[in-house]
């Protein structure tokens, strides 16, 4: 039962109140809402802000761009709640958003209220610029310089932080408060990683100033170190069998997932990309498939363990009493390939349903229909006519029938 | 056959009377020109303010400034007259966002192309970053420009605050006006705004290279101007400057209503109502629009219809790209329903025709008369603090006006004079005469039937055919040329318009010298009277929602069992 935006009780046989809409669901089976993790969707003009080796000073929290179409095409894959990362240009990134994914509202109301900040780090490839044509003279060019900027930055952030404390006058530097933040454990970070030398250097280096990785995200040879993880602490959000994109990601295997839950890591599998997080939910099926994870304990890679990872696991993640009601309907079991949200509801409120949403696609044909031939007329009538030029791009699949925007 | 106005001797010597000169520090060479540029304007339908009218009005100027404005009003003994019956007064529009006289921005060095460039390339003690420079000031660098001048006045506009459309922080503008004067004259206030935007313009520098790295800096810069005013920290004339210009009213150009909300947030971070120059979409989110508290800057820029006739291309155009494509004309009209308050700017506008026709096209999707004049004059004037001198026709303000053959707004009607700090500039020239009319038409030996309407005009060879006549009327003079016979060679008439008739010389279709004379017959059947057109339809419009929410949320969103609540509802 969801009642004010909570969820008021879950059992066999329990009655709404008088007026409670009742909502058939027969055959069909109730979760949670997905988390996913790390996603780049709805941001605006920014992924990474790539100039300089640490930019904790950037926020994807100014930028959400709340049309982004994806947020409702992730809605009709169940997922409720998003983690909007920076990208992964420079050893430190900038601050994550975390949203709920409520579809026609402001940028701000989007904002899961109360969520603690996260900033995302970066190792490997990307960060040492290997990879770019113009990496010229920005620092680092190795992976010995990516730890001295975790070194140097979080040094300075220190000698910072207690300039503060004792109430000496400093100049208010908003990106050294961000990290002066994460050493206080006011803030997390999501790091992305491939390798396991550089993750183990990562852990070391946050032992010595004292904090922890909060999460490692891609993690592809998070199979090696797991252990080493569950003593520090960091949890792993990776892929189910997503590789060979690139050499480092070469050793990674699709058992990564089942193995790093065996040795104790909190593990979520995230999409990193607009169009898998549709389909969350058969990611964490390969979970079971690879490594024989239980069903329940897949299901928790795209719900509960996120919210773990996220700090927001009193919210969300679970179908309990007292949390959002962030829910998803599934026409089938949830780890199933045939199965289709038939509703997702975030804080009780009905964003996506699948019987709507084919009215909606014959009512935004119909309006179509109606601007084209009122442009027909006007450009019939001798007004001036520009080339019917898209904008930006769009999501094909192999199995696109009817695509329009 | 009527006599329209009647102009005092002459436009040249209009367009070199200048008032007294203020350049007193100015060497001449020659005769000193002592007139006080004193005119009165007489029998005009002027509208003082929106709302207002004054009929039969005579507006008197002097040395540039409004002495009076009165109905009926005599001429004072002295002034030149200039009889405007039948035409409109209307004070001239304002731009609080232009970009005029100015130098184009250029980087501050060489960029790096294959290498980033980590700090600025500009010389001195200025900011680390290159696309912060709030010490520029446009005032110091204004040289006006006779060419834009010109399509500036075409478009009414009067006055603007010209800056530098380049950076995060642009610096600061003038207002000057748009006259054909040295900079000394028309400098009316320095530093009259401080402009910003998202964008870093110009700017080689690696940093920001995204939006959020914009906004993060200009956070940051709030802070470091603050930081530099208590310390000695460090000598630096871009953060000294920014300190001084927060004053000043503070611009925010943005290209997006979500961006728009972005700037109102950043600006409330720090306790600054930013002015916002949008993007013209504001009607996508009306409601969140309005709760920024922020005056507009609405532009009028819309888009083309596209070319649908193929219906694989229309298929590429996004549902918000069409709808915008129908809404943008609307979007003024909503905001003014919706009380948000607003200004109009011609950017994105270069052609005056074009600007005008914008402007039409607003009033026709419901922007009403009044508050679209308000928005071009009084808003502006009192924002750009210079309503002391310019924004209404009131004693004592400069004398910028416009001189309209109709009710401005109006299809058809054109700008005649364009009057800056009390110096006319003719736009389209007023005619002497209207020529419309039934004309006997001797030339020669032969008589012909002239008819002159609105839209061309054509001679009666015989009772069955009529072939096209080009009539042009200057000064006084008129020629007209025809074919003698259908695909023949043209007759070519020149001469001179009086009350009673017209008469000159000219050659026939031979060839030969022959005298000629027309006159009046009749009134013209068609009538040459401005004309309001109606709305092309109420708002809301058919196939746009009630209200105005996010165009693909409203469709492609929220509507499942419960209904739609706002968050401040919700118990979260």
């Amino acid at each position: 039962m969801l009642q004010a935006g909570k969820i008021a009780a879950v059992g066999g046989s329990i009655r709404g109140p008088k007026g409670a809409v009742e909502i058939d669901g027969s055959g069909m089976h109730v979760t949670p809402g997905i988390i996913d993790e790390h996603t780049h969707i709805a941001a605006s003009r920014s992924i990474n802000e790539s100039s300089q080796e640490c930019t904790a000073e950037v926020r994807i929290g100014d930028v959400i761009d709340c049309t982004d179409i994806d947020i409702y095409r992730q809605l009709s894959g169940g997922v409720t709640t998003a983690q909007i990362l920076h990208g992964s240009a420079n050893p430190i990134g900038g601050q994550s958003a975390l949203i709920k994914l409520r579809w026609g509202y402001s940028p701000e109301e989007m904002k899961f209220e109360g969520a603690p900040g996260f900033i995302k780090f970066a190792l490997g490839e990307n960060v040492k610029q290997a990879n770019r044509s113009n990496a010229g003279i920005r620092y680092p060019q190795s992976r010995m310089g990516v730890e001295q900027v975790y070194e140097n930055y979080f040094t300075e952030a220190r000698a910072y932080g207690e300039a503060l404390g004792k109430g000496l006058p400093v100049r208010r530097d908003l990106e050294l408060e961000t990290l002066w933040e994460i050493l206080q454990g006011k803030r997390f970070i999501t790091c992305h990683s491939y390798q396991q030398g550089e993750i183990n250097m990562l852990m070391k280096l946050a032992d010595r100033f004292g904090f922890r990785v909060n999460t490692f995200t891609h993690i592809l040879e998070g199979y090696k170190v797991a252990d080493k993880m569950a003593a520090h602490g960091a949890g792993g959000s990776s892929f189910a069998d997503w590789w060979v994109y690139k050499f480092e990601v070469i050793e990674a295997i699709p058992h990564n997932g089942a193995i790093m839950h065996e040795q104790g890591v909190t593990v979520a599998f995230n999409s990193d990309d607009a169009e898998m997080a549709r389909r969350l939910n058969q990611e964490a099926a390969k979970a079971v498939l690879f490594g024989g994870v239980a069903e329940e304990e897949a299901l928790k890679f795209v719900t509960l363990n996120p919210a773990k990872l996220l700090h927001v696991d009193d919210r969300v993640g679970s179908l309990k009493v007292g949390k959002d009601a962030d829910v998803v309907l599934w026409t089938d079991h949830p780890l199933s390939v045939y199965a289709r949200a038939k509703q997702t509801y975030v804080d009780g409120i009905c964003f996506y349903d699948l019987d709507a949403d084919v009215q909606k696609r014959e009512a935004v044909q119909a309006e179509r229909h109606a601007i084209i031939q009122k442009m027909l007329k006007e450009q019939q009538g001798g007004a001036r006519t520009q080339p019917a030029k898209g904008q930006g791009s769009r999501h094909y699949h192999c199995d696109t029938e009817d695509d329009e925007g | 056959m009527k006599r329209t106005i009647q102009l005092i001797a002459g436009l040249a010597l209009i367009l070199f009377a200048h008032a007294a000169s203020a350049q007193e520090t100015f060497p001449y060479n020659g005769i000193k020109d002592q007139r006080e540029g004193w005119y009165a304007i007489t029998h005009a339908t002027l509208i003082p303010q929106a709302g207002k009218q004054v009929d039969n009005a005579t507006l008197v100027i002097k040395n540039g400034r409004i002495i009076s404005v009165t109905s009926g009003g005599k001429v004072p003994d002295g002034a030149v007259e200039i009889d405007a019956t039948g035409k409109y007064v209307y004070p001239s529009f304002i731009d609080m966002y232009a970009e005029y006289g100015l130098p184009k921005a250029r980087p501050a060095g060489e960029g790096g192309r294959m290498q980033p460039q980590m700090l600025s390339n500009k010389n001195g003690a200025y900011a680390w970053n290159e696309a912060l420079k709030p010490e520029f000031r446009a005032h110091e660098v204004f040289q006006p420009d006779t060419k834009a001048a010109k399509n500036w006045r075409s478009m009414g506009f009067g006055l603007v605050s010209t800056h530098q459309m380049d950076g995060l922080s642009r610096g600061t503008s003038a207002v000057v006006s748009v006259a054909d004067d040295r900079p000394h004259e028309v400098i009316l206030k320095s530093q009259a705004g401080h402009y910003l935007s998202f964008r870093k313009g110009v700017s080689t520098q690696s940093y920001p290279t995204s939006l959020m790295g914009a906004i993060a800096l200009l956070r940051q810069t709030y802070l470091d101007a603050d930081w530099f005013a208590k310390t000695a920290g460090e000598q630096n004339f871009s953060l000294a400057q920014w300190n001084e210009v927060q004053k000043l009213p503070q611009i925010f150009a943005v290209e997006d209503w979500q961006e728009a909300l972005r700037a109102d947030k950043l600006g409330d971070e720090f306790g600054r109502q930013y002015l916002i120059k949008g993007a013209g979409d504001e009607y996508q989110r009306v409601d969140k629009i309005k709760q920024t508290g922020a005056t507009f800057i609405v532009p009028l820029r819309f888009p083309d219809a596209y070319d649908v006739s193929d219906p694989y291309d229309a298929h590429r155009l996004s549902l918000a790209q069409l709808r915008h494509w129908e809404m943008a004309p609307a979007n003024a009209a909503l905001l003014a329903k919706e009380g948000v308050p607003f200004v109009l700017t011609a950017d994105g506008h270069s052609k005056p025709s074009d600007f005008i026709a914008a402007l039409r096209k607003a009033i026709q999707h419901g922007l009403s008369e009044a508050d679209a004049l308000r928005a071009l004059t009084e808003t502006p004037a009192t924002l750009l603090g210079v309503q002391q001198d310019a924004g209404t026709l009131s004693v004592g303000k400069w004398a910028n006006f416009l001189i309209t053959s109709g009710e401005i707004f109006a299809e058809g009607a054109k700008i005649h004079h364009n009057w800056v700090q009390g110096k006319p500039y003719v736009v389209t020239a007023i005619p002497q005469w209207n020529l419309q009319g039934e004309y006997a038409l001797k030339a020669g030996s032969r008589a012909y039937n002239l008819s002159i309407g609105r839209k061309g005009s054509t001679v009666a060879i015989d009772d069955s055919t009529r072939l096209d006549a080009t009539v042009k009327e200057e000064g006084g003079l008129v020629s007209i040329s025809f074919p003698q016979d259908k695909g023949g060679n043209l007759v070519r008439l020149t001469g001179v318009i009086t009350e009673g008739n017209w008469y000159g010389r000219g050659q026939d279709a031979d060839g030969q010298w022959i005298q000629w004379e027309a006159t009046s017959s009749g009134q013209a059947t068609d009538d040459k009277k401005a004309k309001r057109l109606l709305p092309l339809r109420p708002l809301p419009h058919p196939s746009t929602p009630a209200t105005y929410p996010i165009p693909l949320a409203h469709l492609v969103g929220n509507s499942c069992p419960q209904p739609r609540q706002s968050l401040s509802e919700m118990p979260l």
